[in-house]
C-alpha cells in the first residue's frame, strides 16, 4: 500500500514527539546509534519516508521527509543523568509502537514515563552509593575499619551531592564538594586514630562519582563515527575526573597531612 | 579469595545499578555480569597476566553477556554492562596518581623519580580505563 503524503502540521507533531524521545534517551545515557535506530524506526511507523538525524553535544536535530514535504526541527539536550529504566522503557516503546498509532498517543505515553521515571528514592541511591564504595574498599583488600570508614564518608558525601544537585548547583561544583567532604571525613578518621592508613578508604569513598556512562559511551560513539558527540562526552567525563581530583587535592592540602 | 572478590564486586555493581536506576528485574544480570567480569580479571591477574590485558578480557566477557542480554530482552546492552564493569575501575591506581602528582607539585625541587612514578600510575589508570570501555563496546561493534 502506498504511503500518503503527511502535512507539515503532521510532520511537526511527529518531529516534536520523536525529538522528545531522542533527547530523553540521550540524557538517560544512550549512545547515539541507539537513538538513531529507535527514532528512524518510530518515524517510519508514523508514515515518514525518510529521516535524517544529527546529534551534536548540546542539540539533536531531525529532518523528516514525506513525499515532497519536509520539516526540520532542533531540540536542546540537557545534562546527562543516567537513568536506565527510562532508556529501557523508551527503547521498548520505539519497538512496540503499532502501525496506526499516532504521535499524540506516543507523546502521551512518553510524558507518563517522564512523570514516573525513578524507581528508587534519593535515600535508596545514597545508601546504594555507600554500599558500593564499601564494596570497593573490600575489593581493594581493606580492613573492616577501611570498609566502615568508606561507607560513612560516602554516605555523607553522596547526601551532600544530592542536596547540592537538588538546590541547582553546577554538577561539577557538587562533585568537587562531595569529593572534598569524603576526603575530610577520612582525614578525620585518620587523625582520630580510627584508621591506621587512609589510602584504601579514601580511594574507595570517591568512586561513586566515577563518570562510568560517559566512559563507555565515548568509546562506542567514536568507534561508530559519532566523533563530536563521543569526544564531548569524553571531555565531560574528564572534567568530572578533574573535579574529583580537585576536591581530594584541596581536602588533602588542608586536612590530610598524615595521608 | 576469588569468591570474596566476586561477592564484593557484585555488591559494588548493584550499588551503581541503583544509582543508575537500572530496572529491578535486571539487577540480577548486573550482579552476574560483575561476578563473571571481575572473577575472570582476578583469575588472569593471579596467573601472571598483566592487569590491563586481564581487565580487557574481563570487560569483553561482560560486553558479550550484554550483547546476549540485548538480543534476548530487546534492550540496549548499557542497561546492565555499565554497572557491571564499574568494579573493574582502577581506583587504587587513580588514587596513587593523585597522591604522586600532589607530591611532585609540592616538591621544592623537580624530582624525576616522582615524575616517573606519576606518569607510571597515570598511564596504568588510563590504559585500564580504556580497556574497560573498549572491552564492553567491542562485542556490540562486531556488526555494523
Amino acid at each position: 500500500m502506498e504511503k500518503m503524503e503527511l502535512s507539515r502540521d503532521e510532520l511537526k507533531k511527529i518531529a516534536d514527539t520523536s525529538l522528545l524521545i531522542g533527547k530523553t534517551m540521550l540524557e538517560s545515557g544512550a549512545e547515539v546509534c541507539i537513538v538513531d535506530e529507535s527514532l528512524s524506526r518510530l518515524v517510519r511507523i508514523f508514515g515518514c519516508d525518510k529521516v535524517n538525524l544529527s546529534v551534536l553535544p548540546q542539540t539533536i536535530s531531525m529532518t523528516l521527509v514525506s513525499k515532497n514535504e519536509f520539516r526540520t526541527k532542533i531540540m536542546h539536550i540537557g545534562a546527562l543523568s543516567p537513568n536506565m529504566q527510562m532508556l529501557s522503557e523508551l527503547y521498548t516503546l520505539s519497538k512496540n509502537v503499532c502501525t496506526g498509532c499516532g504521535p499524540a498517543d506516543v507523546l502521551q505515553h512518553t510524558n507518563d514515563l517522564l512523570s514516573h521515571n525513578q524507581q528508587y528514592t534519593p535515600l535508596h541511591k545514597i545508601f546504594a552509593a555507600a554500599v558500593a564504595c564499601a564494596g570497593f574498599a573490600a575489593l581493594f583488600h581493606g580492613s573492616y575499619k577501611d570498609i566502615g570508614a568508606a561507607f560513612i564518608a560516602t554516605f555523607l558525601a553522596a547526601s551532600l551531592k544530592k542536596l547540592l544537585d537538588y538546590k541547582g548547583f553546577n554538577p561539577l561544583f557538587s562533585i568537587t564538594v562531595a569529593s572534598f567532604l569524603a576526603t575530610i571525613c577520612i582525614s578525620l578518621f585518620l587523625s582520630g586514630g580510627l584508621l591506621e592508613d587512609s589510602k584504601i578508604a579514601l580511594a574507595s569513598s570517591v568512586l561513586f562519582l566515577v563518570p562510568g556512562v560517559q566512559l563507555i559511551n565515548t568509546f562506542e560513539d567514536i568507534i561508530k563515527g559519532h566523533y563530536l558527540s563521543g569526544l564531548a562526552r569524553g571531555l565531560h567525563g574528564l572534567l568530572i575526573s578533574f573535579a574529583i581530583v580537585f576536591g581530594i587535592a584541596v581536602g588533602l592540602k588542608i586536612f590530610g597531612s598524615g595521608v | 579469595m576469588i569468591l570474596y572478590d566476586a561477592f564484593f564486586a557484585a555488591l559494588a555493581a548493584l550499588g551503581f545499578a541503583i544509582i543508575f536506576n537500572v530496572p529491578k528485574k535486571f539487577l540480577i544480570f548486573v550482579a552476574i555480569g560483575a561476578i563473571i567480569g571481575f572473577s575472570a580479571k582476578s583469575l588472569l591477574v593471579h596467573n601472571g597476566i598483566g592487569v590491563e590485558l586481564s581487565t580487557l578480557l574481563g570487560a569483553i566477557l561482560v560486553g558479550t553477556m550484554g550483547k546476549i542480554f540485548s538480543t534476548i530482552f530487546q534492550k540496549p546492552h548499557q542497561i546492565i554492562t555499565i554497572a557491571s564493569v564499574i568494579p573493574m575501575v582502577p581506583g587504587t591506581f587513580a588514587f596513587k596518581t593523585i597522591i604522586s602528582l600532589l607530591d611532585f607539585v609540592s616538591s621544592p625541587i623537580p624530582s624525576y623519580e616522582l615524575l616517573a612514578q606519576t606518569t607510571f600510575y597515570a598511564a596504568k589508570t588510563g590504559f585500564i580505563l580504556a580497556a574497560i570501555a573498549f572491552g564492553v563496546a567491542a562485542p556490540a561493534l562486531l556488526k555494523k
